[in-house]
């Protein structure tokens, strides 16, 4: 039955996340800016307002400034789940094209990802708790703190426990995992890996999949973005923004 | 300054007076409470999230790290937890979770949603006005939450249900009525600029102008209305200056207020009285527009009055610009005599208005004119100057006597930079901070003076 | 909005005790309010500074600008502030039966 049940919730999941997502992303692309609110100072050019975008996104810059004992654990967390998403590629997506792609033998390869993979999942799950401990024991944070935001945490610490416990007990065979991950793609299932950790741990991500879109976690994959705050230019006297539902005056000579 | 002790409900009883009907009606808004006023809220609340994105991102995608919580003054001075930013926003996040989302439509209370309640309402009212929109919170958030786009959205909505402060209204009114925040009818404004003009005869045995309604002028100046009321030497300034500098310049009596009380209430009243000004240009036939020294009129100008009312193409760029871009072009250019030793004796620090610095991104220019004409300026801790700086603490619409309480509250992380700056006075372009810092000095009981940029400008200026 | 009775009449004030009315002023009413500005009695400087913001407001519908009201009653700023403890826009204008000054002051 497992072998049926779990591919199914899987693409199940799969698109209530992609249409979740794509949803979310479509109605705030799609709701206009009426006013330029950037945070100033700000880039007066495109150039300046990707280098600023790119310090958010990859280094947390604002975050850094307002308090380096959040902005540590925060970043590392995301840094080692951005590592573990891309070890789960190379490792169980595509593992010849990886083993090829950086130069090691089969079982250099198996080597490297056990150390390698070891250890971030470890920081993950040292962060996460960090955040975790954070939340709880300091009162302001706690105040506003709320069961969904306790609900995310201890659910992506099951996610990383499972993973974790795959690879420390030695209970996955990896060729099975392999070849359940290209049957799923391919739209053949096969059958999941004997180790029941396994079918846990992807129930666990199928439930992260359809909370995220419903949940504050829709701030994966850098959706911030989007926030006019950070990516308008700081030149409304130079270029005229034009309010889409209020273009009574809308009588410019200037290019908009 | 130190995170305080949480202290719930600190603040809870600090409420601005709300508008009664007849001042409701005059500005087009909803007389009072309607008894489906909870479907008009959600109705209007759904309107503005299909309006700004900035609101529709900022209620989805707040994660409660709580980076914002101990950089908000209202927070740090009251210790109110609904007055950290995130818990603020909370408050409209809630509703908008119980009413808006699928997981809150599902499962109300485990998605953290909650009916919209009086007791809800009574909560905004409370704390959307404790809130002077400052946007340091947004400099310190990693998505770039803004709560002051959620505490305008919270504003809006209330205005449009009949709830909203007197004050704010009263101001707004008075803006629409007579051009000006405090109401000065034309023959008054016109007075008071002859009596400046006498004043600056007696003072300085020159023909000075403090000119109103000078069709063909060069320059139209728009200063808060406050600084002929009460901030003489700011308006002294710009006169002295203009003088100097050989500028043919004019006030307006239509649009005698730099001041937008609209963006503390909603977008038809802001964008109602920023046209004045545009009109009043367009009327006089000046060839600039130049904004005096208030903060909030900044941003209502520099980053929004070519969307609301432009384009402003029939005026020369910069358009608008600021009297301190002005003061230091002209310093820069050599065009201003300056004799530094006319403000001996004043140990000056700058204290950046929210809206100049994080609204329009003006840090510079007072600085340069600052060096310029006084020999001991020293800067607060760099943590709360520029884009960091500290509210005064009646932005937003607070300035008024019944918030006096969170007022004297939300001054104190800047009261304690200043100390440390071991400054005497404290110059700043901005009518609210400039009539907020006199009354926090007083009540802390600190010897300590707040002048405008321009009013030490004109004091160093050589004629 | 609530109703105060000074010198045996009724008056509407605001939230702040601004009368409401400005028309039924009368000198009573200023000696009635001074308590509520911590005001013991009136003296010759006050009314100087009383009588002066009513002739201003009935000729322009507004009050003076604080500077030209330490000019035509000849009192610096401080004086005015020793009369008055809330300053020359608050205590002295409601006194004075002037409706609050709002704005940025």
């Amino acid at each position: 039955m497992i072998t049926q049940f779990l591919p199914a919730l899987l693409y199940v999941s799969a698109v209530i996340f992609i249409i979740g997502m794509g949803r979310r992303i479509y109605i705030w692309v799609r709701t206009p800016v009426p006013l330029n609110i950037v945070l100033t100072p700000a880039p007066k050019h495109i150039p300046g307002v990707i280098g600023r975008l790119v310090g958010e996104l990859f280094g947390f810059h604002a975050l850094a400034k307002a308090d380096r004992s959040l902005w540590t654990p925060a970043w590392l967390f995301h840094f080692s789940l951005v590592l573990l998403l891309l070890g789960h590629l190379g490792g169980l997506v595509i593992p010849h094209f990886a083993q090829t792609a950086m130069g090691l033998n089969e079982k250099q390869f198996e080597h490297m990802a056990q150390i390698v993979g070891g250890a971030v999942g470890i920081l993950a799950i040292a962060t996460l708790l960090w955040l975790l401990i954070r939340r709880l024991i300091l009162p302001r944070v706690r105040w506003i703190s709320t069961f969904s935001d306790y609900f995310a945490l201890v659910l992506l610490l099951l996610i990383l426990a499972t993973g974790n416990a795959m690879r420390f007990m030695g209970g996955l065979d990896i060729v099975q995992a392999r070849n359940f991950v290209a049957g799923w793609l391919a739209l053949h299932p096969v059958a999941p890996p004997s180790d029941p950790v396994f079918s846990i741990h992807i129930v666990l991500v199928c439930m992260l999949l359809i909370y995220i879109p419903f949940s504050k976690l829709v701030h994966i994959g850098g959706v911030a973005l989007l926030s006019p705050t950070l990516n308008q230019r700081n030149n409304p006297r130079e270029h005229r923004y034009v309010n889409s539902w209020d273009k009574a005056n809308d009588n410019s000579t200037t290019s908009s | 300054m130190t995170i305080p002790q949480l202290h719930p409900d600190a603040a809870a009883k600090v409420q601005a007076h709300r508008a009664k009907k007849e001042l409701m009606v005059s500005l087009g808004l909803a007389p009072e409470l309607p008894a489906d006023w909870r479907e008009k809220a959600l109705c209007k609340f759904d309107e503005l999230l299909h309006q700004r994105r900035s609101l529709a991102l900022y209620m989805d995608i707040c994660v409660r790290c709580g980076a914002c919580a101990d950089k908000c003054p209202f927070f740090l001075g009251t210790g109110d937890p609904k007055n950290m930013p995130v818990a603020r926003a909370e408050l409209l996040r809630k509703v908008y979770r119980r009413h808006f989302t699928a997981a809150g439509r599902v499962s109300g209370h485990l998605a953290a949603g909650e009916e919209l309640t009086d007791t809800v309402l009574n909560e905004w009212f409370t704390y959307f006005y404790q809130c002077s929109e400052c946007r340091r919170c947004a400099e310190f958030c990693p998505f770039g939450v803004d709560t002051a786009e959620i505490t305008m959205a919270a504003r809006e909505i209330m205005a449009s249900i009949g709830v909203a402060p007197k004050y704010v209204t009263e101001v707004i009114k008075k803006a629409h009525e007579l051009g000006n925040n405090i109401g000065i009818p034309e023959a008054a404004w016109i007075d008071g600029c002859q009596f400046l003009e006498e004043e600056l005869k007696a003072q300085t045995g020159l023909d000075i102008k403090v000119p109103v309604n000078q069709a063909g002028a060069e320059v139209l100046l728009v200063p808060p209305s406050a600084d002929l009321f009460v901030n003489t030497d700011t308006m002294v300034g710009y006169a002295l200056m203009f003088h100097a500098a050989g500028i043919r310049w004019t006030t307006s009596s239509y649009a005698s207020e730099a001041g937008n009380f609209g963006l503390f209430l909603n977008y038809e009243h802001l964008k109602k009285i920023n046209l004045r000004i545009v009109d009043s240009a367009r009327q006089l036939g000046v060839k600039r527009l130049v904004m005096g020294e208030c903060g909030h009129a900044w941003r209502a100008a520099q980053a929004f009055m070519n969307t609301l009312n432009g384009p402003l193409d029939f005026l020369e760029p910069p358009c608008p610009e600021h009297i301190c871009e002005l003061a230091a072009r002209l310093i820069r250019a050599g065009r201003l005599k300056l004799n530094k030793s006319a403000n001996d004796g004043l140990v000056v620090t700058y204290h950046d208005p929210c809206n100049l610095a994080r609204g329009g991104g003006l840090m510079e220019e007072p600085r340069e004119i600052l060096r310029a004409v006084v020999n001991d300026f020293r800067e607060m801790p760099a943590n709360t100057i520029r884009e960091k700086t500290f509210c005064c603490g009646a932005g937003g619409g607070l300035l008024t006597e019944e918030l006096m309480e969170t007022r004297m509250n939300g001054v104190k992380p800047r009261l304690e930079a200043f100390r440390t700056s071991g400054a005497t006075h404290l110059a700043t372009p901005c009518a609210i901070c400039k009539a907020q810092f006199p009354v926090a000095f007083k009540h802390y009981a600190m010897n300590a003076q707040v002048v405008g940029v321009m009013d030490l400008l004109g004091k160093a200026l050589v004629l | 909005m609530s109703v105060v009775t000074l010198a045996g009449k009724q008056f509407e004030v605001d939230e702040d005790g601004f009368m409401q009315d400005t028309t039924q002023w009368t000198p009573d009413v200023a000696i009635g309010l001074a308590k509520s500005e911590g005001i013991d009695a009136l003296t010759d400087d006050h009314w100087k500074v009383i009588n002066y913001l009513r002739e201003y407001y009935q000729k322009f519908n507004v009050a003076p600008p604080i500077r030209m009201v330490c000019k035509q009653t000849g009192f610096p700023l401080k004086r005015i502030y020793e009369l008055f403890s809330t300053g020359p826009a608050k205590g002295a204008c409601k006194l004075a039966g002037l409706p609050k000054p709002t704005g940025c002051i």
